[in-house]
């Protein structure tokens, strides 16, 4: 027999009471899991590649308001820029859906390729987009949902303008962050609106890192004191912005997730308190042939750690398959496009299933120390 | 003459609850001869089984010393006296308290674990063990597919695999029947007799006193002969 077997034994002793206690870990571990990927997700939305070079240029005073479509040769000609294109927020509802499923955006499609390099679509694709007026290209989400494909025509009616217009979907792109997304051509939206000389934002993309302050300060400067005062900052910041908005949903997953660990806490400390109670007597003989507090402490916080590392195993592990290899996308509709389990989300299931391990040994074993050999003896005789 | 195993001088305990005070052990000196097979007898509370703890390491007196095998346990901190009673005492209880989950020979092996002893030697010593108590063919059963002076006698084994001098039993037989407790108090008397073994044994019952080579009866914590 080794010292682990025999904790393995003592673990497994009552065999219902650690398979209840394993998993009421694993649920409460899975649980946690899915609260810290919802809460990434909510927060912070996967960087695409290509996201370090971009910059998103909206009205200073409210993203609601447009911008006049003469500031594009000024924002062309500032040095460092290599590509910019309109992005304008169509709003619109499909099939008489109540709310806005997919978002949809007016654009340069000459400019897509360079500005938006990491979608993946097939050249038919990106020619088809600058040559047909009506064409557009949906993201792989939207058209699996959907049940679209290339060649299907499909109808939006815009909760922005007074408009319903008719699209063909000439490519279906993939690779990018939220691949949900529906872009169109700007002069198709200027035709139905009547060309009003405004645009929702500027996108752009600069020619290197080193450009990008330069670059974001001179938009800044350019439009500064006019009529339309822009805002121009990177993508990343533009994302934080509205990434702020989420802040009570934030505090809420927190607390749920603390309450969560919390309650586990005592789930296992319970569990433990109770195994080691009803073996006071064992501890004891123990300790009368030899065994130190601190070996009868290590027993008892390897049983603890194992309790709680296979709980880890299975709830992190669990949420890691199914998140990592189901659909999570279709089953939320589209609600969270990635829901990834992270090297850092299973790092801190696994920190908090370490911390409960030995918080959880921490109350029985100062017990068993401060237990003497005949007091033991008596306790269940 | 065989040398004294155990010295006590002046031993006394006197237990604290609130203000009362119970004295379990009064003033008490004693010797004990290695190789003794030492009955230890009295009436409940009469003092017989903190006697026997002090001598095993496990409570400490009030005041006086108790030398065994020349060191004075009443001066270890708990580190040590742990070590020392891995070495040196081999223990046997009235309720046997084997540890269920383990076999037979897992049982016997615990203390083992405690040492640097490889695995063949330990299974070595076990076996021996066991052999002795006469249960080499129940190594692999559980506690619960075993009688009770079977079990007891497990745990004799459990307290010789470290080959101590000394082997403490309290009420070895109080749970047993009357043949079992001859099967038990005989491989006692054997390992006195014929290993050298200093065995002290607390008992009330005087059939069971019988097989010991001396008796001592203790009444309010002193020694009545």
């Amino acid at each position: 027999m080794t010292i682990a077997g025999f904790i393995l034994k003592n673990a497994l002793r009552n065999k219902r009471r650690a398979l209840l206690s394993v998993l009421s870990v694993a649920a409460s571990l899975f649980l946690l899991t899915t609260l810290l990927v919802a809460l990434r997700e909510l927060t912070l939305p996967a960087e695409g590649a290509g996201a370090e070079l971009r910059v998103a240029v909206r009205n200073k005073t409210s993203i609601a308001n447009p911008l006049p479509a003469r500031q594009l040769p000024i924002i062309e000609h500032i040095p460092g820029v290599e590509a910019v294109t309109p992005f304008t927020w169509f709003g619109g509802k499909y099939r008489n859906e109540e709310n806005i499923t997919f978002a949809q955006f007016a654009m340069d499609p000459a400019k897509l390729r360079t500005v938006f390099g990491e979608a993946k679509m097939n050249l038919e694709g990106y020619d088809a987009f600058q040559a047909e007026r009506m064409a557009c290209i949906i993201g792989r989400m939207t058209a699996e949902k959907y049940q679209l494909k290339v060649g299907d025509r499909m109808t939006l009616e815009s909760t922005i303008y007074p408009v319903t217009m008719e699209f063909k979907i000439v490519g279906i792109y993939s690779g990018t962050p939220d691949d949900r997304n529906m872009l169109f051509r700007q002069d198709y939206l200027n035709e139905y609106t009547g060309d009003n000389g405004q645009v929702g934002m500027w996108w752009l993309k600069v020619k290197s890192a080193d450009d990008m302050p330069r670059v974001i300060s001179a938009i800044n400067r350019a439009f500064a004191n006019t009529s339309a005062e822009v805002r121009a900052e990177t993508e990343r910041a533009f994302q934080l912005s509205f990434i702020s908005m989420w802040g009570n949903i934030k505090m809420l997953v927190t607390l749920i997730s603390s309450a969560v660990v919390f309650t586990l806490l005592l789930v296992t400390a319970s569990t433990m308190s109770m195994a080691i109670r009803e073996r006071f007597r064992e501890l004891a003989v123990l300790k009368a042939i030899g065994y130190r507090r601190r070996e009868l402490y290590a027993f008892i916080l390897a049983e603890s750690f194992a309790l709680a590392a296979t709980g880890a195993l299975i709830g992190v592990g669990g949420a890691y398959a199914l998140f990592t290899y189901g659909d999570v996308a279709t089953l939320t509709h589209g609600l969270f496009p990635t829901f990834e389990v992270t090297p850092k989300i299973v790092a801190i299931g696994a920190l908090v299933a370490a911390v409960l391990g030995i918080i959880a040994s921490i109350m029985p074993g100062i017990a068993v120390s401060r237990m003497s050999v005949v007091e033991g003896l008596k306790t269940l005789d | 003459m065989a040398e004294n195993i155990v010295i006590i001088r002046h031993l006394s305990k006197v237990y604290t609850q609130g203000e009362i005070q119970v004295i379990a052990l009064n003033d008490l000196s004693l010797e004990i001869r290695a190789g003794e097979f030492l009955a230890l007898m009295g009436p409940s509370g009469s003092g017989k089984s903190t006697l026997l703890h002090i001598i095993a390491g496990v409570d400490r007196p009030t005041e006086g010393e108790c030398l065994v095998q020349g060191v004075d346990v009443t001066k270890l901190n708990e580190s040590e006296l742990a070590d020392w009673r891995n070495q040196n005492v081999g223990f046997v209880f009235q309720t046997f308290n084997l540890i269920p989950v383990l076999t037979a020979l897992e049982n016997v092996e615990l203390p083992l674990l405690l040492t640097r002893l490889s695995r063949r030697e330990r299974r070595q010593r076990v076996e021996a063990a066991l052999d002795i108590v006469g249960l080499a063919d129940r190594a692999r059963h559980l506690p619960r597919q075993l009688s009770g002076g079977q079990e007891q006698r497990v745990a004799i084994a459990r307290a010789l695999v470290t080959d101590p001098r000394l082997l403490v039993a309290d009420e070895p037989t109080g749970n047993l029947d009357s043949h079992s407790a001859q099967e038990v108090l005989g491989v006692l008397q054997s390992l006195s007799r014929t290993a050298g073994k200093t065995v002290i044994m607390v008992t009330h019952d005087p059939k069971a006193a019988a097989f010991g080579s001396r008796s001592i009866h203790l009444e309010k914590g002193e020694l009545t002969n």
